[in-house]
């Protein structure tokens, strides 16, 4: 079991990070491809912000994104390449999005109980503390994937 | 608040996707430099040990590595490459020291309550023992992100995370 407070602590540390690595890069930066087989900025964040989705979901409270924006950054969908950046959400709106789903789950994750975290959630196997600390883990894990892609964009800082 | 077994859960999610991203991975592939800044799969992992050592300091258990050890992987510390390759540990004795580290982690974890991890941590008594070492575990997931990456670097051309 976690509470919420953990759980909000953990999601802030993340969108801490995010928010570093993330600044001052362009929307032309984020489609910028690895020169070996991995996903770009892009698609790292869309699939932070279709995950938070499925959080929101397991909140209770409305999703940042409609299904069919999720689509293209699916655990497991293509890579975003040249052949279909035009289907890329704007990296600009993608950071305003992953904002604005800050306020929404850590407003929503305050008003969550003990209780309800020991409460079932969206999964069957797990309750939602373990929804969202496996939720936290996992942006966590795609967190770092965006400290490696700053780096290939040409940043050359060391931010964190 | 959190009990001692979801931090257990979260450090076995870290060791599982580390051991699947190195499947098939040599010494050599391990100091791969990328073609940018940033480290390869050798530091990372031997940062991965080295704060688990640091962890391990904290909880009072034996360190998986005396504090000697620790400069060439610490953060901040000068990346691995062709000029002190020679320094870098065997990929192998690094994931070695990764399992014998869970089992000293875990095994301690198991002796703990709910209420021990609500207990203010002794570095830094404003936060609990659970929130320190959730964050341990969310700043070995961040690497553990990195690893995958790398494992491409090396040519693997796969996905072993679906």
């Amino acid at each position: 079991m976690i509470d919420s407070a953990m759980a909000v602590g953990l999601f802030e540390r993340s969108y801490s990070y995010v928010k570093q690595q993330t600044a001052g890069i362009t929307h032309e930066e984020s489609l910028i491809q690895p020169p070996f087989h991995s996903n770009c900025i892009n698609w790292v964040m869309g699939h932070i912000l279709a995950s938070r989705c499925g959080l929101m979901v397991a909140l209770g409270i409305e999703p940042i994104w409609p299904e069919e924006k999720r689509v293209i950054y699916q655990r497991g969908s293509e890579p975003i390449t040249d052949a279909n950046q035009d289907t890329a959400v704007k990296f600009e709106d993608m950071l305003r999005d992953y904002d604005q789903s800050q306020e929404q789950i850590v407003a929503c994750l305050k008003t969550k109980s003990a209780a309800d975290f020991e409460g079932p959630s969206d999964r069957p196997n797990l309750t939602l503390g373990e929804r969202m600390a496996y939720g936290a883990w996992h942006e966590g894990y795609h967190v770092g994937n965006i400290d490696i892609l700053r780096q290939m964009v040409g940043k050359n800082d060391n931010i964190i | 608040m959190v009990e001692p077994e979801v931090l257990a859960y979260l450090f076995q999610m870290n060791l599982n996707t580390i051991h699947r991203e190195c499947v098939g991975l040599t010494h050599e592939d391990s100091l791969l430099q990328l073609p940018f800044r940033g480290n390869c799969l050798n530091w990372v992992l031997g940062h991965l040990v080295e704060s688990r050592a640091e962890l391990m300091e904290l909880i009072g258990i034996e360190l998986i590595w005396p504090k000697t050890r620790w400069h060439l992987y610490e953060q901040g510390s000068e990346p691995i490459t062709e000029a002190n390759r020679d320094l870098a540990y065997p990929l192998d004795s690094l994931l070695a020291d990764l399992d014998k580290s869970q089992e000293q982690i875990i095994g301690w974890l198991q002796t703990k309550t709910l209420a021990d991890m609500n207990q203010p941590s002794s570095d830094q008594p404003n936060r609990t023992w659970g929130r320190r070492i959730a964050f341990f575990a969310w700043h070995e997931a961040f690497h553990v992100g990195q690893t995958e990456q790398l494992r491409q670097l090396a040519g693997k051309n796969d996905q072993v995370i679906e």
